[in-house]
C-alpha cells in the first residue's frame, strides 16, 4: 500500500524537491501552499505523514500543527517540522506546538528520507 | 572637604597678609603724619624758644639799661650838683673864703642824698666841712693829699668812690670828689661829698620786670648796693660769689648779656645786666625762668596738646582709612576665592562710592559674564550631548536596520541555495535518471561549493542576528561530554582525511551543564574545525574539564601558530591572519567572532595561547549552570 505524505511548503522549489524525492521512492505526495490549506488537505486526503514548513503565509507552521493536533481524527498523523536555520527557539516552539519530530534547514534529502522512513515503516 | 581646607588656609593667609598691609600702611601713615607733626612741634618749639629768648634778652637788657641809665642819671645829678658847688665864687688868696660855706649849705639843702661835704685845700688839708647831721669840726691834722679821690679830683676829674658800709649806719655810701675850680683850669682845691646811695634803692624798687622780675645793683667788687629785698642789703650781702655776678668779671661789657642762673634764693632765673658807668656798678635784672618762659611753655603745651590730638586723630584716621581700604580689598579677595572655588553666584557688595566700588562692580560684571559663559557653555554641551545622543540613537537604529537587513538578506540568499543543494543531491541520487561518472564529479563540486557558500551565509546571518540583538540563547540542560562527542564525530573524518591524530580528553564525571547546547556545539565545532583546517601534521586534542562551577574547554593543535600581534585581532569581525597558508583555507573570518559572542553571552571567556611554529590552544570557559543569559556581548 502506497504511503501518502502531505507537504506543507510555500516555496515551489522546495515543494518540487520534496515531491521528486518522495515520489522517486514510491510515496504518494499531496501539497499545500500554506497553513490555511494544510487542515483541509489533511482532512480530505488523510495522509500517513505531514512535512510542515514553519515559515508559511496565512497560517504559520506552529499554528497549523497545533490545529492538526487539536483535531481528534488527525492527531495520530506524525508531523515532521522543517525549521529554519538559526532561529533560536524554533525547536522548542515546534515541540510545544505538538510536532513529532523536526529537521533543520538546510536538510539533506537523504537524511530527511531516512527520518520519514522511520515513521512510516 | 578639600575646598574647606583650602579656604581655611586662604583665610589664614589673608589674615597674615591683612596684618602686613595694615601694619605697613598704618605705620607708614602714622610715621608720616606723626613725624611731620613732631617735626613741626620741634621746629616750632625751637623757633619759639629762640624767639622768646631773643625777645626776653632785648626786653631784659632794655630794662637793665634803663635802670642803669636812671641810676647813672641820679648819680650824675648828684655829681652835677657837687660840681656846681665846686665852681666856687667865694675865693680869696687861692683858697675858698669863709662865705663858701653858704654854697655848701645850698648843696646840702638841694641834694638830700649828700650826707656831708668837705673842702680840701691844694695842700691836702681840710679847709671847710659841712655835715647834714649836726656840727662838724675840721680835722686839721688829716692830710688828704695821698687819698685816691684827692689825686683824681686834683687832676681835674670827677671821682666816684667805692661803696662803703659805715659802721654807724646801715646805708651804703659813696664818695664823690670834684676839683674846686672858680675858673676853668684854675684848681684851688678838692670838694668831696659823701653820698647816701639809699636813694638808688628807690630806683631799683620801681623797676618791675613782668610779674616777679626784679633788678638789683652790685658794685664792681660784688657788694650789693641796692636790692628790692632790703634785708639783703642791710645784711650787707656779698654777691660776688653769685655765679651771674662772678661771670661779669669774666665778660667783656658787650659779652653775653643774658644767661640762666640760680639766684640768691636758689631759684632758676633769667639774668641780664647793664653797666652803670662812672661808679662801676652793674644793674642785674633777674626774672624767674618759670615766669619768663611761662607763656612760652603754656603756648608750647597748648601746641603740643593740639599736636597730640592731631596725632591721635591721624592714628584714628589711619586705622579707619586702613580698614576702609582693607575691607573692600578683603571683600574682593574673598569674592575671587569664592569664584575660584567655582561659586559663580558670587556677588560683591562694596558700597564705598569710590574706585573700590567700581572695582567690585567690575568684578561682579566679570562674574556675571563668567556665569553667562558658563551657562552658555553648559547649554551648548547639553545641546551637543542631545545631538550626539540623537546621532547615537540614529546610528544604533541604522546599525540595527543594517543587521536586520543582513539577516533578512541571508535568509533570502539561503532559500534558493537550499533549493540548488537539494536538486543537486537529488540528481546525484539518480532521482532524475542515473548521471554519468563525469556529471557526478561535477555535481560533487557544485555540492561542495554550495555548502561552502551556505556556511558563509550562515556566519553572516549569525553575526547579523547577534548584532541586531535577535540572538537569544535557548537554555536547556546538556551533557558536555555528549557535545564533545558529537563534535568529535562530526569532524573525525576530516581529521582522518588529513592524517592527523585526533582525540578527546574529557574529565570523568563531568556534571551536567545548563546552557544553549547547540550554540556551545557550534563554538566547539568552529574551534575544532579551524584546528584541523590549519594543522597539516601532528595532532588535534579537545580537552574538557570542570572546576569551581566552570567548564573549561580547550582545543590544542600542532599547527603553524599565531603571532602575538595577531592573537588579539582574530576574535574581531572580518579578521583573518594574513599569509598564504591561512588565506587558502577560506572561511568567512566570522567564526571566532561569533564564537566569542556566544561564549560571552554565556558569561564565559575565550582566549588563545600560541607561539609561532609550535601550535595553538584555543580555550573557553562556561559557567556550568547558566540561569540567565548574560548581557549581549
Amino acid at each position: 500500500m502506497t504511503k501518502r505524505i502531505l507537504v506543507v511548503e510555500d516555496q515551489e522549489d522546495n515543494r518540487r524537491i520534496l515531491r521528486d524525492m518522495l515520489t522517486n521512492v514510491g510515496y504518494e505526495v499531496f501539497e499545500a501552499e500554506h497553513g490555511g490549506k494544510a487542515l483541509a488537505a489533511a482532512t480530505s486526503h488523510h495522509p500517513d505523514l505531514i512535512l510542515m514548513d514553519i515559515q508559511l503565509p496565512v497560517l504559520d507552521g506552529y499554528e497549523a500543527t497545533r490545529q492538526l493536533k487539536a483535531e481528534p481524527t488527525l492527531r495520530e498523523i506524525p508531523i515532521i517540522v522543517i525549521t529554519s536555520y538559526a532561529l533560536s527557539g524554533d525547536e522548542g516552539k515546534a515541540r510545544a506546538a505538538g510536532c513529532d519530530d523536526y529537521v533543520t534547514k538546510p536538510f539533506s534529502p537523504r537524511q530527511l528520507l531516512a527520518k520519514i522512513r522511520s515513521y512510516l515503516s | 572637604m578639600d575646598g574647606e581646607h583650602i579656604s581655611g588656609n586662604g583665610s589664614d593667609a589673608l589674615k597674615q597678609r591683612r596684618g602686613r598691609i595694615v601694619r605697613r600702611y598704618f605705620l607708614t601713615f602714622v610715621a608720616l603724619v606723626g613725624g611731620s607733626l613732631l617735626a613741626t612741634l620741634v621746629l616750632e618749639m625751637g623757633f619759639r624758644i629762640w624767639e622768646t629768648r631773643w625777645n626776653l634778652e632785648v626786653v631784659h637788657r632794655q630794662m637793665a639799661e634803663l635802670a642803669a641809665l636812671r641810676i647813672r642819671n641820679y648819680i650824675e645829678n648828684v655829681a652835677d650838683a657837687v660840681r656846681h658847688a665846686a665852681q666856687a665864687r667865694h675865693v680869696a688868696q687861692g683858697r675858698v673864703s669863709g662865705e663858701y660855706i653858704t654854697d655848701l649849705r645850698d648843696l646840702l639843702r638841694n641834694v638830700p642824698a649828700i650826707r656831708d661835704v668837705l673842702a680840701i685845700g691844694l695842700d691836702g688839708h681840710e679847709t671847710m666841712r659841712l655835715s647834714r647831721i649836726g656840727a662838724s669840726s675840721l680835722d686839721g691834722s688829716t692830710d688828704h693829699s695821698a687819698e685816691p679821690y684827692f689825686a683824681a679830683a686834683r687832676a681835674g676829674k670827677t671821682y666816684f668812690g667805692p661803696v662803703m658800709f659805715p659802721a654807724d649806719s646801715f646805708e651804703p655810701r659813696i664818695t664823690i670828689a670834684v676839683p674846686i675850680e672858680p675858673f676853668r683850669g684854675e684848681i684851688i682845691g678838692v670838694l668831696t661829698a659823701t653820698v647816701n646811695v639809699r636813694y638808688v634803692w628807690d630806683v631799683v624798687q620801681e623797676i618791675h620786670v613782668g610779674g616777679s622780675g626784679y633788678a638789683y645793683v652790685v658794685s664792681d667788687s660784688g657788694a650789693l648796693v641796692a636790692h628790692p629785698d632790703l634785708f639783703l642789703v642791710l645784711q650787707r650781702k656779698d654777691f660776688s660769689t653769685l655765679p651771674q655776678v662772678a661771670a661779669l668779671r669774666n665778660l667783656a661789657q658787650d659779652g653775653a648779656s643774658i644767661g640762666t642762673y640760680e639766684n640768691v634764693y636758689g631759684k632758676w632765673v633769667l639774668a641780664s645786666h647793664a653797666a652803670v658807668p662812672d661808679v662801676g656798678w652793674t644793674v642785674m635784672v633777674e626774672r624767674p625762668l618759670t615766669e619768663a618762659y611761662g607763656p612760652l611753655m603754656a603756648s608750647l603745651a597748648r601746641t603740643g596738646g593740639i599736636l597730640l590730638v592731631a596725632c591721635l586723630t591721624a592714628v584714628g584716621a589711619a586705622a579707619l582709612l586702613g580698614r576702609r581700604v582693607l575691607y573692600p580689598i578683603e571683600e574682593l579677595r574673598r569674592g575671587a576665592a569664592r569664584l575660584e572655588a567655582g561659586d559663580l553666584e558670587t556677588k560683591l557688595s562694596v558700597k564705598t562710592g569710590d574706585e573700590f566700588e567700581e572695582l567690585a562692580e567690575d568684578f561682579n560684571r566679570m562674574a556675571a559674564r563668567l556665569r553667562e559663559s558658563y551657562a552658555d557653555l553648559e547649554k551648548k554641551v547639553e545641546i551637543r550631548t542631545r545631538q550626539l545622543e540623537e546621532k547615537s540613537r540614529q546610528l544604533e537604529l541604522e546599525s540595527r536596520h543594517k543587521s536586520q537587513f543582513l539577516a533578512n538578506m541571508s535568509h533570502e540568499l539561503r532559500t534558493p541555495l537550499n533549493a540548488i543543494l537539494g536538486y543537486t543531491e537529488l540528481i546525484m541520487d539518480g532521482v532524475y535518471g542515473e548521471p554519468s561518472e563525469q556529471m557526478n564529479s561535477v555535481l560533487e563540486r557544485v555540492d561542495i561549493n554550495g555548502r561552502h557558500l551556505l556556511g558563509l551565509i550562515n556566519d553572516v546571518l549569525d553575526l547579523s542576528k547577534i548584532e541586531a540583538g535577535q540572538l537569544t540563547l535557548s537554555l536547556t540542560e546538556y551533557s558536555l561530554q555528549e557535545v564533545v562527542q558529537s563534535v568529535f564525530t562530526g569532524v573525525e573524518a576530516l581529521a582522518a582525511g588529513k592524517g592527523l591524530a585526533f582525540r578527546t580528553d574529557v574529565q570523568a564525571d563531568l556534571p551536567r551543564g545548563r546552557g544553549d547546547e547547540r550554540r556551545i556545539a557550534q563554538v566547539l565545532l568552529n574551534l575544532t574545525g579551524n584546528a584541523i583546517k590549519f594543522t597539516d601534521a601532528g595532532e588535534v586534542t579537545i580537552k574538557a574539564s570542570a572546576h569551581n562551577g566552570t567548564f573549561t574547554i580547550a582545543v590544542r593543535d600542532t599547527g603553524p601558530g599565531i603571532d602575538q600581534a595577531d592573537q588579539a585581532r582574530i576574535f574581531a569581525e572580518f579578521q583573518q591572519v594574513d599569509g598564504s597558508p591561512t588565506r587558502t583555507k577560506g572561511g568567512s573570518g566570522l567564526g571566532l567572532s561569533i564564537a566569542k559572542r556566544i561564549v560571552e553571552m554565556h558569561g564565559g571567556r575565550i582566549w588563545v595561547e600560541s607561539t609561532r611554529g609550535s601550535g595553538s590552544t584555543f580555550s573557553f570557559t562556561l559557567p556550568i549552570a547558566l540561569e540567565r543569559q548574560a548581557a549581549h556581548a
